[in-house]
């Protein structure tokens, strides 16, 4: 496993909003956590990535315990986060933006003080940053324009982008389809599965839980901060709770399981 | 009137905005990163005059004194942002500008008790006579603050702009959570931020102290005239600190010779009064916007 989650508790001031979860994400593998708003997917990820401290329980990167961390040194352990928003740095360009991605590579004296320009020509940051324009062939020609004048989708890549730029083993997205029109989600979907391809592991956070499971290995269903299911995506898509309580809704509008549509309506 | 007059006030305006401009810097620097009004800046610039003053007088020679002068004052930034800022955590604006005031206070008065309350002076850079321009004398040392100014504004400029420690620092004021997940801890680019300020605020110091004496309560009214420029100048970029420090520098200059000596500093005060009017203004306008 890539990532192991280890009986993990998060908590606001007194108030529990994870309650000992268990989850791991193993090498080129996407692996989803559903549930409905508030169920606290997203607290548990800000606390995997050290944005929120980890009341009980160990979060293990491979072997390494990193519970406690704080999230700028874990992104040098090869941790990307792609938090819901995007968080752009929206005065910037795209180009800044996505040299910051590459920030927590680049501590050393002469990459701090040296020029951006100069950067651009190293090496290993040419490779990863044409990877990601390979990706994101969109954002070659927005590079020079400032991030918060792209759309709500090419932000979304661009988020994506930075995120990869950190060189990460583990990427964490939360809700990379929100507010997205459904073709540039269904691109986002393909490329988080080209990822899986080159070896990425991959923790998906969705409430488009249809389409999060369709991409996913394995899959976890959270309520009221507790893990209630788990399995593969297949186990879960057909397992009636799941998709009474999760899919209902969306998956009568699609016509892929006909012979059941009847079962879950109420 | 005679032209050698006005020249003359020009060339002393634009030394003294100069000086106005790399105080008001440090204040841009740290506003830009933290969005903290740091008014210890003055005393920054104080500590510098006359810790360079200090080590002159313990025999060192004079550039080796004037460098150390500024590494020191520079570590006191550090400290002074480790000690005061760090403890206060993610305390309001309002909290951490009141903290620097404690802080300026605190400096003054052990500045006030270790170099006592005299005057002191640093010999210039340079020896040599006055240069005579269009009538009007310009002492070398004027040449030393402007040319030291441009420098100093130029490197600012190149290490906020180009360099990724400059883009780190602006990221971590744009979105300070998005940069910790690209690595970049605030807490150090804060630290940073003041470092910076510290050493410009010495620079400032040193390069003024052969004009106008050094003294341990100096930096207060550099300070403020420094804030003044910072504001006119928008307080996020260095050349609009560049140019509110030499605006208020002739501003003042040509006050003092064309009506009353006695006005100098009335004018930095009647440019404070306007700069706060119109950005706090410019503040509410933006709250509305957001809300």
């Amino acid at each position: 496993m890539i990532l192991s989650v280890d009986h993990v508790s998060v908590a606001y001031g007194k108030l529990n909003a994870v309650w000992d979860v268990s989850l791991g994400v193993g090498r080129g593998e996407i692996v989803t956590l559903i549930g409905a708003n508030g169920a606290g997917k997203t607290t548990l990820l800000n606390a995997i990535v050290g944005l929120l401290p980890v009341k009980s329980g160990a979060v293990y990167l491979g072997e390494r315990n990193i519970t406690g961390r704080k999230a700028h040194k874990l992104v040098q352990l090869g941790i990307g986060y792609v938090a819901e928003g995007r968080g752009m740095f929206g005065s910037m360009s795209v180009l800044d933006n996505l040299i910051l991605g590459a920030y927590a590579q680049h501590r050393g004296w002469t990459s701090q003080l040296g020029d951006a320009a100069w950067l651009l020509r190293r090496e290993e940051f040419k490779r990863r940053i044409e990877h990601v324009y390979q990706l994101f062939p969109r954002l070659t020609t927005r590079e020079s324009q400032k991030a918060g004048s792209l759309s709500g989708g090419e932000q979304q890549m661009l988020a994506i982008g930075r995120a990869l730029m950190t060189a990460p083993k583990l990427l964490l997205l939360d809700e990379p389809s929100l507010g997205l029109a459904p073709t540039v989600a269904k691109e986002i979907f393909g490329l988080l599965n080209r990822l899986r391809g080159e070896g990425m592991a991959i923790l998906l956070v969705e409430q488009d839980a249809v389409s999060s499971l369709k991409i996913a290995d394995r899959g976890y269903v959270m309520e009221m901060g507790r893990i209630v299911f788990e399995g593969t995506a297949k186990h879960l898509i057909s397992n009636d709770k799941v998709r009474q309580a999760y899919l209902g809704q969306v998956w009568r509008s699609t016509s892929e399981t006909p012979a059941q549509e009847g079962r879950n309506q109420v | 009137m005679a032209t050698w007059q006005l020249v003359q006030y020009v060339v002393t305006g634009i030394t003294v905005g100069s000086i106005y401009a790399i105080v008001g810097l440090g204040f841009t620097i740290i506003y830009s990163v933290t969005g903290i009004i740091n008014f210890a800046q003055g005393e920054f610039v104080m500590l510098g005059g006359m810790t360079a003053f200090s080590l002159i007088g313990l025999g060192l020679p004079i550039p080796v004194a004037l460098m150390l002068a500024v590494v020191l004052v520079t570590l006191v930034g550090v400290v002074f942002n480790l000690t005061a800022i760090r403890p206060a955590g993610r305390a309001s604006s309002i909290t951490l500008i009141i903290i620097t005031i404690g802080g300026a206070l605190f400096i003054r008065a052990v500045a006030g008790l270790y170099w006592g309350r005299d005057a002191v002076a640093l010999p210039p850079f340079s020896s040599g006579a006055s240069l005579s321009f269009l009538g009007a004398y310009i002492r070398p040392q004027s040449l030393w603050v402007i040319g030291i100014t441009l420098v100093l504004m130029v490197v600012v400029y190149l290490l906020l702009n180009r360099t990724l420690v400059g883009k780190a620092l602006k990221a971590a004021a744009i979105n300070r959570r998005a940069a910790a997940l690209v690595g970049i801890d605030a807490r150090m680019m804060s630290l940073v931020s003041f470092a910076l300020a510290a050493a410009t605020g010495a620079i400032g110091g040193i390069v003024i102290a052969p004009i106008s004496y050094a003294s341990y309560d100096m930096g207060v009214m550099l300070g403020l005239k420094g804030f003044v420029a910072a504001a006119m100048g928008g307080l996020t970029g260095v050349w609009g600190v560049f140019l509110g420090g030499l605006g208020l520098g002739l501003a003042e200059s040509l006050a003092a010779g064309y009506i009353s000596s006695s006005y100098k500093d009335a004018i930095a005060l009647i440019f404070l009064f306007a700069v706060l009017l119109i950005r706090s203004r410019r503040l509410v306008a933006g709250e509305e916007a957001a809300a």
